[in-house]
């Protein structure tokens, strides 16, 4: 048992840019336990978190969506712990009947069997035409033909009563793609995630609660060489399950309070010690702006992704970790208020 | 989560043409809201190179976010992620859509010639008129 107090670290893996870790359907679930016990509370987003049928609560992982976790880091919100929250479905107009049947099936069956509060169910008022891209860094993207609808949606669950909203959306799909069989062998970009990063951005940006995606896919064909990084996403009908669990808790959005006002238990910016992310994926909002703060930033070496965006093409001062286990090691020494360079050699001097 | 249909690289090549903006590029307004669509919210997705004169750590100059393409031989400095926010701004307000802002957006690349890449998806409003 660590009696050090906690350390509030960030963790982040950004989706669609193929990380060996964490690019694939909930595999850096892992890493964020890891390190959640290492520091004793974890900032993290849906991507590490999410297994599609497979989650894991752990009350000191703070489960944030993207846009809010970079308006987080950025000093603009706060993040206040609940006991519970009521999660909204939201579903998307262009699903056929029987796959949204599963959808609503998913969120009984975390009704019955883990007692989360779910409700309620509002339809889109036309589907919302989810398109799939790449960008020119091989990084994925995505947009809808009716933001408009989505929002219009998420009001009626917000007046409803809802304090977080579960999406979910038709996704495009082709059983037969080079590119789906690259991803379930293990390599290739996830494309689903862009597009899914744009509805919960949109949805959290105007609400200001807690969101996230889930997309609706059709069963796809046993594959018996499918990689363990995948095969979260083969267990069931649905992905929604772990987005409920992750939102039943996620804590509050609240926008940064005046100084000189007491925060009680609400976790800012200002408290985090550390920010760990793939040490080739360091240009995203969330990470700049910790390293704009002086928030030691751990840089993953072992987690290779698409884009070379390291610390030394930015300028960032960075401690490098071949992995997350060595990443956990700083987080310790971190908290123990050791440096870490005094665990590596050489040693240099300080003059 | 899973790739789909269209995720193959070379349709990519074909999909990226449609970031507004990037440099050998193309549909500089970015897209159209689809036909009969109310003008509520439009979704823009970009591609530019920041050159590092006007870049990540210059106070910005909303006036001229790509003030120059002198190649860096110092060392980079950290840049302003709010900095960086405001150059995504005015880019898109240089193609047409004046009070869009980023949405989903990171630094894809690093060049010491052209600066940073920045690509992502802004989001206009429609009382936003554009021009």
């Amino acid at each position: 048992m660590n009696d050090a107090p906690p350390l509030p670290t960030l963790l982040v893996i950004p989706t669609g840019i193929g990380c060996a870790v964490g690019g694939y359907a909930g595999d850096g679930l892992p890493a964020g336990r890891l390190l959640a016990a290492a520091s004793g509370c974890l900032i993290t987003h849906p991507n590490v978190m999410n297994g599609a049928s497979l989650y894991w609560s752990d009350r000191r992982i703070h489960y944030v969506e993207g846009w809010a976790l970079d308006r987080f880091a950025a000093g603009e919100l706060a993040l206040a712990p609940v006991a519970g929250r009521r999660v909204g479905l939201l579903l998307d107009a262009g699903i056929e009947p029987e796959l949204r049947t599963r959808q609503i099936q998913a969120a009984e069956a975390c009704r019955a069997t883990l007692g989360l509060s779910i409700g309620p169910v509002v339809t889109t008022d036309s589907p919302l035409g989810v398109g799939l891209s790449l960008g020119p860094s091989g990084s994925s993207w995505g947009t809808l033909e009716r933001p408009d609808a989505l929002l219009r949606a998420g009001e009626k669950l917000v007046a409803a009563g809802a304090t977080a909203i579960a999406a979910v959306a038709r996704f495009p799909e082709d059983p037969g793609s080079e590119a789906l069989a690259a991803y379930r062998a293990g390599s290739g970009v996830d494309a689903l995630a862009g597009a899914e990063a744009v509805i919960s951005h949109l949805l959290v940006r105007q609400f200001g609660i807690p969101c996230a995606h889930a997309p609706a896919l059709a069963p796809l064909p046993l594959d018996p060489a499918l990689d363990p990084r995948a095969a979260a996403e083969e267990l069931g009908h649905t992905f929604l399950p772990c987005v409920l669990v992750g939102l039943s808790r996620a804590p509050d959005l609240v926008p940064l309070v005046p100084v000189g006002m007491a925060a009680g238990a609400r976790l800012e910016a200002a408290s985090l010690g550390a920010v760990i992310a793939p040490a080739g994926a360091l240009g995203g909002e969330a990470v700049l702006a910790c390293a704009a703060r002086r928030i030691p930033v751990i840089a993953v070496t072992g987690n290779a992704c698409l884009l070379q965006v390291n610390g030394a093409a930015l300028g960032l001062e960075v401690i490098n970790a071949a992995n997350y286990a060595e990443a956990a090691g700083v987080v310790l020494a971190l908290r123990e208020g050791l440096d870490p360079a005094s665990l590596r050699r050489p040693l240099g001097p300080l003059l | 989560m899973r790739p789909s249909s269209a995720s193959t690289r070379s349709e990519a090549v074909v999909l990226s043409q449609r970031f507004a903006g990037q440099e050998e590029g193309i549909d500089a307004a970015g897209p159209e809201p689809p036909a009969g669509d109310p003008p509520g919210l439009v979704l823009l997705p970009f591609c530019f190179w920041l050159p590092h004169a006007a870049g990540p750590t210059a106070t910005h100059d909303p006036e001229d976010p790509t003030a120059s393409a002198t190649p860096r031989s110092d060392p980079p400095l950290p840049p302003d992620p709010a900095g960086l926010r405001c150059a995504i701004a005015a880019h898109l307000a240089s193609l047409g859509w004046p009070g869009a802002e980023p949405l989903r957006w990171a630094i894809t690349a690093v060049d010491p010639l052209r600066g940073l890449q920045l690509e992502g998806l802004g989001l206009h409003h429609a009382e936003q008129e554009r021009r």
